[in-house]
């Protein structure tokens, strides 16, 4: 029986390998005369195997023949069946799953769909031009692409002699989990003749290992341990590396001359609309590696189950192709479960079902949903809207509060805690819709923190250099929005009284003093100055528009002092000449003659702004600031032109 | 008339002009005596600063087409001592910024 499995097997092997054959030359993909010769082999190879095979075979007809004849027909215990369970019994021992054992070998094992196995390598025979030097090889695969096509698989324009690479440097497969995606990129990779190199989501991936595994994998030449085949990258589960990776990833296949990659590189992702691709998606070549045909799948897992000596009808194969969606990896995971422990009963479609809900469902579940299992209604409804009984109810509860909810791991009290998921769905579960939310509460709170203590060390007074942060933050800076904000009548600048004006200039010396300052925001379509380094939002609770009204200064006054500091600003800067020649550096705003001076440019700034004839009042003191210059602006469009004496005096 | 030009046996300096596109003014009182401003150089562009009240302005040095001597008549009034001579000037020519010099917190200082 056994020896009749393998038997069919190899003929579907060579038939399959004959008809992707008949499929290239259908297609009339040109496969040059290596690559013929490599698959003929391999069919020679099959076929001598299976010569070999059906001598066995008859070996082992006779050797059954004269067993039979030896012992008694009753004696069930042939000898093909003890080397059969033999055999069985080393597959119950090894550990190696089946999804890995049963990997397509070649081309023809591969149970995607054919267009997108062909297109791939297509694309992987576009870069022989680069990699083997094989530029006639290109140049058939373009002469016999139609128009259609020859957009997808275009090459680069030429420059000079130099060999080109495809237009997209990437080949991104994409397509839902168990879809084959990695082994068709792995398939056709060393179909092509390259060594993988993969980079999955088990590997660090950073930018830096990007550049490495690049570096190493893709502008080298040849590696000596490759027996001297150029590798192909294969970045498997590309969608969960970080943005910056990809975006570096991005940067680099778009390098140029020395920097350019010369290898292929293949991208598996499971979604292809994830953020951190939107970079990268222009750039390659998507493929859409679609859930593949039931039937494909179906024949391919009745294969394994004779091999593996499964006991399972093909009724039984569809419903689990049906449960796990066309998952190739799921599926055979379920199987080699089932196989495992029924041990040569024959299983059930009901067991299939069993299993497979256990093993697909759960690893889609989210926590969300196992939650909202727990607390709403709506989860246990049958076909018709009937609600479940509780027993029912609880039993599923049961099994997401293990698969999902449990976490910890002292398995001694995991029994009890089911009861507490239990209970809650009994007391609090609605038939109203539950939503729930990752609590990101710390989060945004460590967020202000950083802001806080970000606002706190650009806040530093000339008065407060050795204070440590806190205690300003209790005792100082509360008060200080207070005082940087007097009460102050919102009128024009020119008619403020002096005792305002000293008001304000202290409040700008104040505010300078602290490096504090008000700069234009806009807010709801309004602009709205606020406070730079935002001081009033780290010592004042928020306030709502209403409440502010009564402390904060008018928007047109902080405009002013905003303007005026920064007029302070620009002057400070030049300020260190008036040091450089006199010992006795003035005191900052403590001193008279600051103050004066501030009044005597605010009077000018008056007379400027308001033309008032007032004359500037004369300073006495300090030998500074007597001389003015007035700026003769204007100019001349005179014309130029030789004019006589003699012309004039006439 | 012939006037010779002596050289003066001390040395010959070299002075140079500073212009200004505008006035100086003093409100009435003469400038004598008085500081007219801080004259600094600006490090990276070799360009002039040149503060007068509150202007600053900006300048940079530009040659003369011809060079001038700075000379004053000597007692027999038949020639002259050559003090000094002028080959490049100081021009300040474009709009100041108005400034407020005053000291503050954190005194830059603008080395030459």
């Amino acid at each position: 029986m056994y020896l009749r499995w393998r038997k069919d097997r190899m003929t579907m092997t060579i038939r399959d390998l004959d008809d992707s054959l008949n499929d290239y030359k259908r297609d009339q993909i040109l496969f040059n005369g290596e690559k013929i010769r490599e698959i003929f082999q391999e069919a020679r190879k099959i076929k001598e195997a299976q010569q070999d095979f059906q001598r066995e075979c008859q070996e082992m007809e006779k050797q059954r023949e004269e067993g039979r004849n030896q012992t008694d027909r009753g004696n069930s215990e042939s000898p093909e069946i003890e080397e059969l369970q033999e055999e069985g019994k080393k597959k119950k021992n090894e550990t190696e799953l089946w999804a890995r054992k049963y990997a397509p070998q070649g081309y023809a094992d591969l149970l995607s769909d054919d267009a997108v196995n062909r297109n791939s390598i297509t694309w992987m025979r576009l870069w022989d031009e680069c990699v083997f030097k094989r530029r006639h090889t290109v140049q058939a695969i373009e002469s016999r692409l139609n128009d259609r096509e020859r957009m997808t698989f275009s090459m680069e324009n030429r420059f000079g002699n130099r060999a080109r690479r495809p237009h997209f440097k990437i080949l991104l497969l994409t397509g839902p989990a168990g879809s084959g995606k990695t082994t068709l990129a792995g398939a056709i990779a060393r179909l092509c003749g390259y060594a993988t190199v993969e980079l999955n989501a088990s590997d660090s991936r950073n930018a830096p290992d990007f550049e490495k595994a690049i570096d190493g994998a893709l502008r080298n030449q040849y590696t000596i341990d490759n027996g001297n085949k150029p590798n192909c990258l294969i970045l498997d589960e590309i969608d969960g590396a970080p943005a910056d990776a990809i975006k570096f990833l991005a940067k680099t296949i778009q390098g140029t001359g020395k920097k350019a990659i010369k290898r292929p590189i293949i991208a598996i992702c499971n979604s292809l609309f994830t953020t951190s691709l939107r970079e990268l998606r222009p750039l390659c070549l998507v493929l859409n590696v679609n859930a593949m045909r039931r039937e494909r799948l179906v024949e391919r897992l009745q294969k394994i189950a004779q091999i593996e000596n499964v006991n399972i009808d093909t009724f039984s194969l569809e419903k689990l192709v049906e449960l796990t969606e066309c998952d190739v990896r799921s599926s055979l995971n379920t199987l080699q479960l089932l196989g495992n422990s029924n041990q040569g009963k024959r299983i059930t479609a009901k067991q299939v079902e069993q299993a497979a809900e256990s093993s697909v469902q759960n690893a889609n579940k989210s926590l969300f949903e196992a939650f909202s299992m727990v607390l709403e209604f709506s989860r246990h409804l049958d076909n018709k809207g009937h609600l479940f009984s509780m027993k029912q109810r609880l039993q599923r509860i049961e099994r997401v509060a293990i698969d999902q909810v449990a976490t910890t791991q002292n398995y001694s009290l995991m029994k009890y805690m089911i009861v507490f998921y239990a209970k809650l769905h009994m007391i609090v579960a609605t038939h109203a819709k539950t939503h729930f939310q990752i609590p990101q509460s710390d989060f945004q709170m460590l967020q202000k923190s950083k802001a806080c203590t970000e606002v706190l060390s650009t806040l530093r007074g000339s008065r407060h250099a050795g204070l440590s942060a806190l205690p300003l933050l209790f005792d100082v800076y509360p008060y200080l929005v207070q005082i940087v904000q007097p009460a102050m009548r919102a009128t024009n600048e020119t008619l403020y009284t002096k005792k305002e004006k000293d008001q304000i200039e202290h409040t700008i010396q104040v505010m300078i003093d602290y490096s504090l300052t008000f700069v234009p925001t806009t807010i709801d379509n309004d602009t709205k100055f606020v406070f730079q380094p935002p001081i009033d939002q780290v010592v004042q609770y928020p306030v709502t528009s209403s409440e502010s009204s009564g402390t904060d200064l008018p928007n047109a006054a902080r405009q002013m002092i905003a303007k005026k500091i920064e007029l302070i600003k620009l002057g400070s800067s030049f300020s260190a000449i008036s040091v450089d020649d006199s010992e006795d550096v003035p005191e900052r705003s403590e001193t008279p003659g600051g103050s004066s001076r501030m009044k005597q440019i605010e009077e000018q700034e008056r007379n400027k702004n308001c033309s008032r004839t007032e004359a500037p009042v004369p300073e006495t003191s300090g030998t500074i600031g007597q001389v003015h210059y007035r700026y003769n602006q204007g100019f001349s469009n005179a014309v130029k032109k030789p004019v006589r004496m003699m012309d004039l005096l006439n | 008339m012939q006037i010779h030009m002596v050289r003066n046996e001390a040395g010959v300096d070299e002075w140079t002009i500073v212009e200004l596109q505008g006035s100086l003014e003093t409100s009435g009182h003469s400038l004598d005596g008085k500081i007219l401003g801080n004259l600094c150089w600006r490090k990276d562009t070799k360009e002039a600063i040149l503060i007068i009240g509150n202007h600053l302005l900006e300048g940079k040095f530009t040659q003369l087409e011809k060079p001038l001597l700075v000379a004053v008549p000597n007692a027999d009034d038949q020639s002259y001592v050559v003090n000094a001579v002028i080959r490049r000037k100081l021009l300040f020519k474009l709009r100041p910024k108005p400034i407020v010099t005053k000291g503050l917190s954190g005194h830059m200082l603008i080395s030459k």
